[in-house]
Order: structure tokens, then sequence, then C-alpha cells
């Protein structure tokens, strides 16, 4: 009878635990969704984190290594073919180089002639990626520039030729974005030739899908997709990507349009978080002088009227 | 929850399949596949030792860890941990026969319920399309840890068996 007695508490008193814990999860949960990015649950997200970035970069290096392994064993076993094929390769991109940089020496002398800057270049803080997401939903990276550096969230985040994401937290020296294939993530975004406005938003299946475009617009493959700045969310004028597909051209309200991404992300080692770009540059250059300018000119009016 | 060598070395167990979950996950995703150590973990400790105080504490532990250091709705898989874990360990109380039949049937049955609960709690948080989660994540996840999952199970089996052939279920030791 004792030991039944005692069974029937202890078994009521781990039922009671897994009560409370259940609990006290349902609250986390509700309080998770109803707290908004800026809340203490957020804020404990972010901080660990943070704490989980040494982690996460051993095990980078580790993947790097991995990577760099399985290439210098593809490498050494190579056939003859390929490697005639490559040296071909090299050969032409030898020649490429030479035409582009005479290109590049002749832009450059042109720009000057204009005193025009470069409509792509960007300003920023660069960084390298020091892990990625682990959680199966969510598509990550963590960066290694953070508030010290001048980053803030809802910076855009570029890699080499292209928009990767947007800055969601940051930690004095690091600092996670939110790739844009990730579910949650949306950047207003223009067709660059026709100048249709829309979303690009990620998806589970990891492409990209450009939505909420007029319902006049015409879209066609091969179309480049920039970010337009509306909302303030991206820096406007970076390249997203390029049309690579058009589902169901019948019915326009029902069209898919899938947008190839410029820049990947599987490889990718160094990124710049977006300050401002060369547009945004210009167009404030370009007030400034008018500003100066139309002081000049009223000076110049003035001392003509009093020549006169 | 005493600190004898049982739970001495599932705390131990803890912390390194947390660890594990730090470095290596993300390397080891394979096309949107993604290892859950955690959750494997606990749903394994949940099969073979059948403790519900045990099992409770564990699942929350793995459950409110995984989300704080990975990401994702805080709470989500803690909830989903705790429910199927106590399914799970009052079935293997049960229905264990002292074959491995049973305790595999468990662990599979409860990684593919605790991926199904935690792909709807996070579309119910995120917004996602929950059909897309199913297909391009719950499953194929649910196959990676059924795979770590077996492993766990036979390296525990073996390591965390029991002298004397006694089983505890949130009480005293009671014989077969």
């Amino acid at each position: 009878m004792p030991l039944n007695f005692k069974e029937t508490t202890s078994t009521s008193s781990a039922g009671l635990l897994t009560a409370v814990l259940l609990a006290l999860s349902l609250v986390c949960f509700i309080a998770y969704q109803v707290e908004g990015e800026t809340g203490v649950l957020h804020g404990a997200q972010n901080a660990c984190s943070a704490i989980t970035t040494p982690f996460q970069q051993v095990g980078q290096n580790v993947s790097n290594a991995a990577g760099a392994a399985s290439v210098a064993v593809s490498d050494a076993t190579a056939d003859e073919n390929t490697l005639s094929a490559l040296r071909q390769q090299n050969e032409a991109l030898r020649q490429q180089v030479a035409q582009l940089e005479e290109y590049r020496q002749e832009a450059l002398r042109l720009e000057s002639l204009l005193m025009v800057k470069s409509s792509m270049g960007v300003d920023g803080v660069s960084a390298t990626v020091i892990g990625r997401s682990g959680e199966a939903y969510s598509q990550t990276i963590t960066i290694s520039a953070g508030s010290a550096q001048g980053v803030d969230v809802g910076m855009t985040v570029m890699g080499s030729t292209g928009v990767i994401g947007q800055v969601v937290s940051t930690a004095e020296n690091t600092a996670v974005v939110r790739l844009l294939t990730d579910p949650q993530s949306g950047a207003a975004a223009v067709i660059q030739s026709s100048r249709y406005q829309g979303i690009v938003r990620g998806s589970l299946d990891g492409l990209l899908y450009l939505e909420d475009l007029d319902s006049n617009a015409v879209v066609n493959v091969g179309d480049v997709v920039l970010t337009s700045g509306e909302g303030g969310s991206y820096v406007s004028g970076l390249i997203i990507g390029t049309v690579v597909r058009i589902d169901n051209t019948q019915d326009i309200s029902s069209q898919r349009i899938v947008v190839s991404p410029n820049d990947s992300v599987a490889g990718l080692q160094d990124v710049i978080v977006v300050n401002a770009t060369g547009l945004e540059i210009s167009q404030d250059a370009t007030a400034s002088v008018a500003t100066t300018g139309s002081g000049d000119a009223a000076s110049s009016n003035t001392a003509e009227g009093a020549a006169q | 929850m005493p600190l004898n060598r049982e739970n001495i070395f599932m705390i131990i167990g803890a912390v390194v399949v947390t660890l594990l979950q730090i470095t290596l996950a993300s390397s080891l995703t394979i096309m949107y596949a993604t290892p859950n150590f955690m959750l494997a973990y606990a749903v394994v400790v949940a099969v073979i030792r059948p403790n519900s105080t045990r099992m409770a504490i564990l699942a929350f532990a793995m459950g409110i860890l995984y989300n704080l250091l990975m990401g994702g709705p805080l709470g989500a898989l803690a909830v989903a941990l705790i429910l199927v874990c106590l399914v799970a360990g009052r079935c293997m109380a049960f229905l264990d026969n002292g074959t491995a039949f049973m305790p595999i049937v468990t662990m599979m049955l409860s990684l593919l319920v605790v991926e199904l609960l935690y792909a709807f709690l996070t579309c119910w948080s995120t917004g996602i399309n929950l059909g897309e989660a199913l297909l391009f994540r719950a499953a194929p996840c649910f196959v990676y840890d059924l795979v770590l999952g077996f492993i766990m199970y036979f390296i525990m089996s073996r390591v965390a068996a029991e002298p004397d052939n006694t089983v505890s279920i949130g009480g005293p030791t009671l014989l077969r």
C-alpha cells in the first residue's frame, strides 16, 4: 500500500511537471508571436545567435576545408580531355580579359570627360560569411560585420553581382542576414525595361517569385529585375536577378513569374552591406551642384545687372 | 531530478547534440533537409528511457534551446517535443516487449509527428504555405532525423542498457 501511494504521488508530480512545462512552452510560443521583432524573446534569440557564431564559424571552416579537399581530389583525378578543355577555356578567358581591360580604360576616359560617376557604384561595409542557418525553415547567414562597423537592421546586403538579402539583427561584430530565398523575405522590385513594380518573395522550394504586379504588366523571359527602393526596405537600383520562367501565361491573375537570382549564396564568402549606391551619391551630388549653381547663377545675374 | 549516473549521461548527451547542432547542422544540409540532432536525441531518450520527469525536462530544454540558438518561433519545437515524447513514453511503458521492434516503430512515428507538428506551428506563426512546408521541409527533414535517430538509438541502447532488467516509470523502480 505505501508503495502504491508513493507511485501515485510520483506519477502525479511528473504529470504536473509535464503540464507546467507544456504550458510554459505554449506561453513562450504565443508571446513570441505577439511581441514583435523588438520584444524580449526576440532579443534573447538574437543574443543567443551571437553566442553561437564562433561555433558556426568552426562548422563553416570544416565545410570549406571539405569542399577544398573535394576540389583537390577532383583536380588530381581529372582526365586529359578535361585538362585540354580547361586550357582552351583559359586561353579564351585571357583574350576576353584583355579586351575587357581595353573597354574599362575607354570607359574611364569617357567618365572623366563627362564627369559622370558609375551608376552601379556601391558604398558599403565589406564582410565575410561566417555562418549559415541550421534551422530548416529559415534561410539566413551570419556575417562578420555588426553595429561596431556601422551595420544596422534593414540594410541591403549584396554579393559580388547582386542582392542576396537584408540585415535582420545585429550584434557588436556580427549580423544576421535574411536571404532573398527565405520564405519570409520580400523585396520591392521593378522590371528594368518596363518599370512595372512588384515584390520578389522567396519560397521553401528555393525559387524567387515576382508577385503583386500590375494586371497590365507584360513580363518576358530575360527581363532584369532590380530593387525599387519602395517602402525603404532595400536600396534602389540594385540587381536582384532575371526572369527565367513564366508559368500559366494565359491567365495573368494566376501567373507565377520565377526570377533567377543574379548571385548564388551557395559558395558565397564575401558580401557588402550597402550604405548607398552610386546613383544615390550622384543624385546627392547633383542636388548640391544644382544648389551651388543656382547660387552662382543668381550672383552672376546680379553682377551682370550691376554692370549694365 | 536527482543527479544520478543516468541523468548525468543524459545531460552530457544533451550538451553534445547541442554542440553538434550549432557547428555541423548547416554544413550537413542536403538539398532542403537539415539535420536536427536535438530533436532526434529527445525522441530517442523518450523511447529508451520512458521516465516522464526526465522526458519532459529534456524535451522542454531541447525545444527551447533549439529555437533560441537556431531560430524559428520560440516555444514551437518545445510544444511539439513535449507532447510527442509524453505519448511515446506512455506507449513504450505499456507496449514494450523487450525487442527492438516497438522502440524503433515508436521512434519513427514520433519523429514524423514532431516534424509535422513543428511544420504546422511554424507555418501558423510565419504564414508560410503549409503544403510547401510539408513537401520541402517536413518530409526531407524527417528522413534525415530518422537516420540520426537510428544511429543514436543503437549507440544509446548499448551505452544506457540497464544492468538488471528494471524499468523506471517516473516513480519507484519496478521489477519486470
